[in-house]
């Protein structure tokens, strides 16, 4: 006897084998043999064989609507259209065994029944992509819906500190000048700090510049001149450098002042060079760093180490005049000290700090910030 | 400094507004930084810099205006009556060093009332800043502010006998105006009589000779002292006045005589005096002398002023200028004495520029060629490492390098070889910092609410005392990542380097190494750590050496497609725990035609790690054939088994 789950009742009381090899051992659904009688049972052959194709048919849509993850969806697919052993793909193979009569109402019905199969089981797979990449954003609503006006999903990228930014800009500024760049050592000598610079001991300009000891000798530097007199000893001119780095000043730390803080000095020199240059250049770079449209002006001012010596200033928003750096012609003494003839060679150097130009750029409020490691404030840049 | 505008006019006619001549002082050099209004009189609040104490005067700045605006000075009213009759001698003051007091005038003046000042007076006084407290002393504030002169009266009642000047020896002690007892160093200017110290010289006067409302005979002392000496006594003493910020600066020698006339006639007026003595002067200074050629005007500033607009300008300064009879363009030029900041040629330049003024030059750009220097050829380690970082998520700070011992503690980390400061200016920021480590702990403990990965690093230098003080720059990375995943990002960076690399283990964490040098270490935070900075979820650190780094050529090796197939096979083994995977791994990569090994399962079971690798076996000119594949296999698996005892699990 054929097993109670191989069958599948179509109705009038007869069954259909589902499984093909006990099918195959009990072909017996023959109802009689007459001419008449050959007719009607083709007709009911055709019949039979049609509804088995419609509970396929239902079969199939009732499997695929229950289905809720990927895997089972596969699973179907292989179930009814599967290469070795789908339901839908045996019958096909069934095909040359059929009679002619039988092929011509038969064949169209199947292909029908497999392109309608393909269909509903990409359409399934599509659909449960779309709400695994959903699954994120579900608030409960029905899986099926997507809105894409949402905000996209954050993307977790590490953020640039916004004064090294001022800093790398400040670097490919005068890099089209053809200036390269050098850092070097925060704690200094008193000499390459403050002597080699005309800034003598007992000098008055040095209480301007209030200093961290190590001891008698070793200090932390004020600025980043020290990197312009060691790079003068060791280089011949003509010199296009810039000198970025750390640097410390005695002071209490509050929203305008920071015991240490970055600074960025330039340095030129060559056997021609005048003050010239030195405000086109400078000026070159405040509409570079804030915008072609900035106006600068340029007032007399006084450092040890440079002769004459500048400020320069941008007007901001139309309104207020802000400092943005220092420079000068380098002094024929400081000159002098680092080996060169003054007669031949001379030069100007400016510096400026970024943490300012990043205030001013940025409208950012208060200095402590940049230190303050806050990632409230580091996610913005 | 603070001058009222019509103390101003006193001096030099002017036209414009407060606001226009502000511009005007700052654009050559005399910084005003504000303009502030009271009732009907402006005031303007000066920043003057220290080479010019000539300008920390009305006269001075009125000076400056004269010249820009190619008005007339007016001098100093020192116009009076003087005593008929011939005058007394006043007392000696013996200089023990010319060099402490390298000019003075002093002389006695007689039968003053000490009150209070006129209103005129006062009101100068307190628009620029200055309390007034009695006629005799609100003179001597004000002709200080007038002519840029510090002065100071002594009630010669209580002087007794003659004066000296000398420093003051350590333990010396003087009670001054304020009523303090200081202790002085040794080295402080004083001047004192016959029986006691009666001066803190440059600072402040002493108490017992000051000028009281009974006071009717005093001694006026205009002095120039010792810059260094008197900046030295004011640190020491941490006494800084009005006085002593003019005597630190150079002031002008020949000017105490013009001074005390000026103070002379206002207390003549006011305060009812009569000069008593014949005033004495003593002045030791030369007139300086400068010579340039006149192309250094064109050198230094880039343009071509016309000579005599450089002479004009010179001149109207002060300078005395002539043109050299023998030499073809060349200047000679005499400088004012109370310009003692001018003592090369160069700063000629700088008058002439300033006054000219800097907004009319034109703007050019540097002649030549950029020079190639050797900098240029460095590879850019820090940018590309920055990049590898950002890349991987990770959020650039910037943190001091100032810190403190207390820090350190709370990180579990050694306080030895620390590198201090002498002078801090507060407990937290006592000691350079030794590592990254503390501050990127903090970084994390400040954003514990934030959602999401917390991953940091920064550049910077670290310093430590070995010997010398050592001060290295290192990049230090913290993250809530994986440890592997922060590996990983290491290797990325240290991989550019092209060199093979050694790991070793230590308590100090897992270390990189190349050609003998550390390059890099990694480690998981201490949790003794974490609890003190109160950070509840584990940490990986990093830490790469970039200056040894960036002494390494970066290499960047192609490596052409493979034309033929690779073989893809999985060995699975047991070993011993103690075996590390990275020695397994380069065992396997020393067989031929391995292209690669990679591990893709790893558990420990029985004290025994059990591994999964995947070797892919590949030739550059044929497809491999079972045969060689097996003949590589069982070399391998021979290798495993011999030095590691590896029990190869059948898959």
């Amino acid at each position: 006897m054929v097993p109670r789950e191989h069958l599948v009742p179509i109705g009038l009381g007869v069954f259909l084998w589902l499984n093909k090899e006990a099918a195959r051992k009990h072909t017996r659904y023959s109802l009689c043999s007459s001419p008449k009688a050959h007719l009607s049972r083709l007709i009911v052959v055709i019949f039979l064989k049609i509804m088995t194709l419609e509970k396929i048919r239902t079969n199939l849509h009732s499997e695929v609507k229950k289905a809720t993850t990927s895997a089972e969806v596969e699973e179907i697919r292989i179930k009814y259209l599967g290469r070795k052993q789908g339901v839908i793909t045996d019958l096909f193979k069934e095909i040359p065994k059929l009679k002619l009569e039988e092929k011509r109402e038969l064949v169209p019905e199947l292909t029908k029944l497999k392109k309608e199969a393909e269909k509903l089981i990409l359409e399934k797979k599509e659909a449960s992509l779309k709400i695994k990449l959903d699954s994120k954003i579900q608030s409960g609503k029905s899986p099926a819906y997507f809105d894409p006006t949402l905000p996209g999903t954050k993307v977790e990228i590490g953020h640039s500190h916004p004064a090294l930014m001022i800093v790398e800009e400040i670097k490919e500024i005068f890099s089209y000048l053809g200036f390269g760049w050098i850092d070097g050592p925060e704690v200094e000598s008193d000499l390459y700090n403050f002597q080699k610079l005309r800034l003598h001991k007992d000098h008055p300009a040095r209480d301007t510049q209030q200093t961290y000891y190590l001891d008698n000798e070793l200090l932390l530097r004020t600025h980043t001149s020290n990197m312009q007199i060691r790079y003068l000893e060791t280089h011949k001119p003509p010199i296009r450098m810039l000198f970025p780095g750390r640097v410390y000043r005695r002071e209490a730390l509050d929203a305008t002042h920071l015991p240490s803080f970055l600074q960025v000095e330039g340095l030129l020199i060559d056997q021609e060079s005048s003050l010239t240059d030195l405000i086109g250049v400078l000026e070159y770079f405040a509409k570079r760093m804030f915008g072609e449209k900035t106006k600068t002006r340029v007032y007399g001012h006084h450092f040890p180490y440079t002769e004459p010596s500048i400020e320069v200033e941008v007007l901001f928003q139309g309104k207020k005049w802000l400092e943005i750096l220092g420079a000068g012609m380098v002094h024929p003494e400081v000159i002098r000290n680092v080996g060169l003839n003054p007669k031949k060679y001379r030069g100007w150097a400016f510096g400026m700090g970024p943490e300012r130009i990043a205030m001013l750029k940025y409208g950012i409020e208060d200095i402590r910030h940049f230190y303050g490691s806050d990632l409230r404030f580091l996610k913005q840049f | 400094m603070l001058i009222p505008f019509s103390w101003l006019k006193d001096f030099v006619k002017i036209n414009a507004s407060a606001e226009k001549l502000a511009e005007k002082l700052l654009l050559s050099g005399t910084k005003v930084e504000r303009i502030k209004k009271v009732g009907k009189e402006h005031i303007l609040e000066l920043e003057i810099t220290p080479n010019r104490p000539d300008t920390l005067s009305i006269y001075g700045v009125a000076r400056e205006i004269a010249v820009l605006t190619a008005e007339d000075l007016l001098p100093l009213d020192t116009e009076m009556l003087l005593p008929s009759g011939k005058l007394a001698n006043p007392p000696n003051l013996k200089v023990s060093d010319k060099k402490l007091c390298p000019s003075y005038t002093y002389g006695l003046v007689r039968d003053v009332s000490v009150k209070n000042s006129p209103s005129w007076l006062a009101e100068r006084l307190e628009l620029a800043g200055i309390r007034p407290i009695n006629n005799v002393v609100d003179i001597t504030n004000y002709v200080m502010l007038e002519t840029g002169q510090p002065m100071h009266a002594f009630d010669t009642d209580e002087i007794e006998g003659d004066l000296t000047l000398r420093t003051s020896e350590e333990g010396e002690s003087v009670r001054t105006l304020d009523g303090v007892l200081r202790k002085l160093p040794s080295g402080s200017l004083i001047i004192e009589d016959s029986k006691k110290l009666i001066d803190l010289a440059g600072l402040m006067g002493g108490k017992n000779s000051e000028i009281k409302k009974t006071t009717k005979n005093l001694l006026l002392l205009v002095p120039i002292y010792d810059p260094v000496a008197i900046r030295r006594a004011s640190q020491a003493t941490a006494l800084r006045t009005e006085s002593s910020n003019r005597f630190e600066k150079k002031l002008d020698l020949l000017g105490t005589k013009i001074a005390f006339e000026r103070a002379l006639k206002l207390l003549t007026e006011v305060a009812g005096g009569k000069l008593a003595t014949a005033p004495r002067t003593s002045v030791s200074a030369k007139e300086s002398r400068l010579e340039l050629p006149v192309e250094l005007f064109k050198q230094t500033l880039g343009i071509e002023i016309p000579l005599p607009k450089i002479i004009n300008i010179l001149s109207s300064l002060g300078f005395r200028v002539s043109v050299d009879p023998f030499r073809d363009r060349f200047l000679h030029a005499v400088v004012p004495s109370w310009r003692r900041d001018i003592d090369s040629a160069i700063d000629l330049t700088e008058e002439v520029g300033r006054i000219y003024g800097y907004n009319l030059f034109p703007k050019t750009l540097p002649a030549g060629n950029p020079p190639i220097q050797p900098e240029l050829f460095h590879f850019g380690w820090e940018k590309e490492t920055r990049q590898i970082f950002k890349a991987a998520g990770f959020t650039e700070l910037l943190t001091f390098t100032l810190t403190s011992e207390e820090q350190l503690k709370r990180a579990g980390l050694p306080e030895e070889k620390i590198v201090r400061i002498a002078n801090p200016m507060s407990k937290d920021f006592e000691i350079l910092r030794p590592t990254l480590l503390t501050e990127l702990l903090n970084a994390v403990a400040k954003n514990l609410k934030y959602e999401g990965d917390l991953s940091f690093f920064e550049i910077g230098k670290i310093f430590y005392q070995e010997g010398e003080i050592k001060q290295p720059k290192i990049l230090g990375a913290i993250t809530t990542k994986s440890f592997l995943e922060l590996k990983g990002v290491l290797e990325k960076v240290v991989s550019r380097s092209g060199d093979e690399q050694e790991y070793s283990v230590s308590e100090n964490g897992l270390i990189f190494k190349t050609k003998g040098f550390k390059l890099a270490r990694i480690l998981v935070v201490d949790e003794g750590a974490l609890k003190n900075f109160e950070i509840p979820f584990s940490l990986t650190y990093a830490e790469i050496y970039l200056d040894d780094l960036e002494t390494l050529p970066a290499k960047f090796t192609y490596h052409p497609l493979a034309k033929f197939p690779p073989v893809i096979e999985d060995i699975s083994m047991f070993l011993s725990n103690k075996i590390a995977v990275s020695e397994i791994l380069s065992e396997i990569q020393k067989a031929p035609l391995v292209a690669e090994a990679t591990i893709f399962d790893i558990f420990e079971k029985n004290g025994r790690k059990s591994i999964a690798v995947r070797i892919t076996y590949q030739a550059k000119d044929r497809t491999l054939t079972d045969t060689e594949v097996a003949k590589v296999r069982k070399e391998i698996v021979g290798n495993l088994k011999r030095k590691f005892e590896a029990e190869i699990r059948s898959r």
